[in-house]
């Protein structure tokens, strides 16, 4: 089971490509939980993260953002790849992030 | 409307990013590195026009009598959009701010 947060704004594009991810899971038979936040209540978050995706909208506050999840694997979501809403290029990323 | 959702986010990513460059020019302008901003102002400047030019888009096909499916995300997209013009006004002026206040 792999736990993939995604952080942006206010959660809410993002979680369009959160439903994207979620198919493509599926069709793979991966077995994954994924889920978008806001930053503010990914920072509080007591689940289990297993990667970190950040929205490229915020790019600037990802030292911030890695501070609450010390040693965990955490990337930028390349922007063509959140501009075209490739959930399997997302979900790639992710996957390459925790090898 | 999966058109729609795609040129929402064409806009949303591009603005996000033009956004995001903004903020680390006054992270930069906080730690007094003058370094590259007209650089960096100038690759968010880009992303920026990219969204305008999507935006426009939308606009002019609206225009023509192409009616539009208006979506809460594309409004998103908009408020993104806005929110990028304000932290780009906000960037010159803090560089300006912190350049003469040292």
């Amino acid at each position: 089971m792999m736990n993939i947060l995604l952080v942006c704004n206010a959660g809410m594009s993002t979680s369009i490509l959160v439903e994207k991810m979620k198919k493509v899971a599926l069709e793979r038979n991966m077995e994954a939980r994924i889920w978008a936040l806001s930053s503010t209540e990914a920072k509080n978050t007591k689940e289990d993260v297993d990667v970190v995706l950040v929205a490229p909208q915020l790019k600037f506050a990802v030292k911030d953002i890695q501070n609450s999840f010390d040693g965990k694997p955490l990337g930028v979501i390349d922007m063509r790849i959140y501009g075209t809403i490739d959930g399997a290029k997302a979900l790639d990323q992710a996957i390459n992030l925790i090898k | 409307m999966e058109n729609n959702e795609l040129s929402a986010f064409e806009i949303i990513s591009n603005v996000g990013a033009a956004k995001s460059q903004y903020m680390e020019i006054i992270n930069k302008c906080e730690n007094k590195d003058f370094d590259l901003l007209e650089e960096m102002f100038e690759e968010a400047d880009n992303y920026l026009v990219q969204g305008h030019k999507k935006h426009m888009e939308l606009v002019q096909m609206e225009a023509s009598g192409d009616p539009l499916n208006i979506s809460l995300l594309l409004i998103h997209a908009e408020d993104q959009l806005m929110n990028a013009e304000l932290v780009k006004i906000l960037a010159q002026k803090f560089m300006h701010l912190y350049k003469e206040a040292l």
